[in-house]
């Protein structure tokens, strides 16, 4: 009986550790910040793009001197991730570059840490990156 | 020169795996296989765990990095060098023996469902939900599939008798199967001369004892679940590798012996619990879709695809995808084979006078080697270029949970560099191609010692065709998304 309450109670902790707590920083993953992240080229294909990212605040004010950190990865197991770090080009407008090293499907992580020290993440889908450049 | 067909008699010396120190001695022990389930249930667990709780990121979830990268890989590589190991380790089996505790099936599988039209159905199944839902790329759905697995194999067992959901259902197992006949270990008696001089046959019917009160008996040790009686036992098909024959044989007749690979596909001996190869359209059937599987698998994973789905939505004016996939999956399982294996069964028949029906079941399992060089070829350049992708993807995980012990992700840990793995990939698809020419080689000879040649030239142009088909597969670039309409 006793060895069975502690199997559940390993269990219950494994599932509540699963479900995603950090090291105990501040995380702000609801809607209140406006995370817009835009790659420069329409139709994406294999090698270097410029990701757009615009961040605003509750009430629509730009968030200036965060640190924004993009991991760009292929949607499929067995692959690493090539990561970069945005830069600020103007209020709340940040731009970082992306590598696409096959065709495919991308998913592009964001950690984001505010100028107040709160982080957030968010992930965007990029899909159908060709192989080929597109003819102009 | 004659490539004149060679089973190796029991009596020779052959390698048993039973016979090493320390290994063959722990795999001798009863629980053995529980032994070797446990952790790999345990894993299935976390895998499932991680792949609902943890993040939706195929790349940083362990429930698809090792289904999809990991288990994929070791399992072939495994039933290249060895034999069906994983079905001996199988982690469904144990959840079923589990609830056998409890619930003791009732039924027999109908007689009309013993074969392998159901299994094949599965197979093509989860084949095609692996390329519509983009299963590689969702870890939660992925999570859900192994825990549907667990499901059904407790259901079907649960009711049924024997190991039903092995032989006749699991999309793995028939996987197994098929691709162990290239395996250089099988489960086999070591010696003939004792088993004709063997009375109680354990080794097929298991031992009993009376049970206690209303139950008629308790299983000692079970024998044979999947009908496979070792004297008349010939090569890997529908062997698990749970060794409960093992176990039971009375007087330790039955070991791990080594063989030669590919051997028992040009056989068509009487098989105990499979009948011949020759009158299994079924089976057959099996053989053929697990070769042309492999192209289609392969397919999904390259450009070609989306343009030929492209076209046909086009023509067919929809977007709609599993009706283009399906139109896909039948082209690439069902016409293909069709325009390949029934002109050169077509031929052969008429070269050695022999019926078409019959040329083509048994020379349909002479594909099964170029078959699995594909499947090779495939799943070690995932399992390969990605290896080491599980340790931080494990990192993660446990951090995850406050377990820092093991550092922060190595994200940047990979595996071997493509140019190591292409030529890797090209060995396994000479491997299996040079397989099935001997195997259509031997069968051959003993349809016709005069025409051996001409009999033997259609089937080995179709091992061409496929050997080119799968090179040229393997250099493609790489291709993989999840809407096929998508760019
Ligand atoms: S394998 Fe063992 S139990 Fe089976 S027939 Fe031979 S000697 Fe008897
Ligand atoms: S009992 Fe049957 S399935 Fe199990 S190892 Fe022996 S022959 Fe194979």
């Amino acid at each position: 009986m006793y060895l069975r309450r502690q199997a559940i109670a390993v269990a219950a902790t494994c599932l509540i550790g699963l479900s995603g707590c950090h090291r105990g920083q501040a995380r702000l993953d609801d809607a209140s910040i406006r995370v817009t992240p835009t790659l420069a080229s329409a139709h994406p294909h294999v090698g270097t793009d410029t990701l757009a990212i615009q961040l605003r605040g509750a009430n629509g004010p730009p968030l200036n001197d965060a640190r924004i950190s993009v991991e760009t990865e292929m949607n499929h197991p067995g692959m690493v991730p090539s990561n970069s770090t945005a830069t600020g080009t103007a209020p709340g407008e940040y731009r970082a570059p992306v590598e696409f090293t096959m065709a495919g499907d991308y998913v592009i992580e964001l950690h984001i840490r505010l100028a107040d020290g709160r982080t957030l993440h968010r992930t965007t889908d990029i899909r159908g990156v060709d192989a080929k450049p597109e003819a102009n | 020169m004659a490539l004149s067909q060679h089973i190796p008699d029991v009596q020779e010396r052959r390698f048993d795996l039973l016979r090493v120190p320390m290994l063959g001695r722990f795999l001798k022990q009863k629980h053995a296989r529980t032994l070797l389930q446990i952790p790999v249930f345990i894993v299935a667990v976390v895998m499932v765990l991680h792949g609902i709780f943890g993040p939706q990121i195929s790349p940083k979830n362990l429930s698809t990095v090792l289904t999809w990268v990991h288990f994929r890989g070791v399992l072939i590589l495994v039933l290249l060098v060895a034999g069906n190991f994983f079905c001996m380790a199988c982690p469904f089996m144990l959840v079923r023996n589990a609830g056998r505790r409890l619930f003791k099936p009732r039924w027999n599988w109908p007689r009309a469902l013993r074969n392998k039209w159901g299994g094949i159905l599965l197979f093509a199944g989860v084949l095609f939900a692996y390329e519509n839902f983009s299963l590689w790329s969702r870890p939660l759905w992925t999570a859900w599939l192994t825990a549907g697995y667990f499901g059904i194999a407790l259901l079907v067992d649960g009711l049924f008798e024997h190991a039903t959901f092995c032989k006749y259902l699991c999309p793995i197992g028939q996987f197994n199967f098929i691709a162990s006949t290239v395996s250089p270990l099988e489960v086999a008696v070591r010696d003939h001369g004792v088993c004709d001089r063997c009375q109680t046959k354990d080794c097929i019917r298991g031992r009993r004892a009376a049970g206690p009160g209303a139950e008629k008996f308790v299983i000692l040790q079970r024998g044979c679940e999947t009908a496979l009686f070792q004297p008349r036992k010939e090569g890997n098909v529908d062997c698990t590798f749970c060794l409960d024959c093992v176990h039971a044989c009375p007087h330790d007749n039955v070991g791990i012996l080594s063989r030669e690979p590919v051997a028992e596909l040009s056989s068509n001996a009487l098989r105990s619990g499979i009948g011949r190869f020759s009158r299994r359209v079924d089976l057959a059937a099996l053989a053929v879709f697990f070769v042309f599987s492999a192209l289609m698998n392969a397919l999904g994973m390259v450009a070609p695809v989306y343009s030929m789905e492209k076209w046909l939505g086009s023509v067919l004016r929809t977007e709609w995808q599993p009706l283009l996939l399906g139109l896909v999956f039948v082209a690439v399982i069902v016409l293909l084979p069709a325009v390949l294996l029934l002109p050169a069964a077509a031929v052969s028949s008429r070269v050695s006078a022999r019926n078409w029906r019959e040329m083509l079941l048994r020379y349909s399992y002479s594909l099964v080697p170029v078959g699995f060089g594909m499947w090779l070829s495939h799943y070690s350049f995932h399992f390969l270029t990605g290896l080491l992708t599980v340790i931080p993807v494990t990192q993660s995980a446990l951090n995850d949970i406050g377990i820092y012990a093991f550092g922060d992700p190595m994200w940047t840990l990979m595996g071997l560099p493509l140019r190591w793995v292409q030529p890797l990939q090209m060995g396994a698809l000479v491997m299996g191609f040079a397989g099935s020419l001997i195997v259509s080689w031997r069968l051959a000879e003993e349809d016709a010692e005069d025409r051996v040649a001409a009999i033997f030239a259609p089937w080995a142009a179709v091992d061409v065709v496929l050997l080119v088909i799968a090179v040229w597969l393997m250099l493609q670039p790489m291709d993989m998304r999840a809407t096929l309409m998508a760019g």
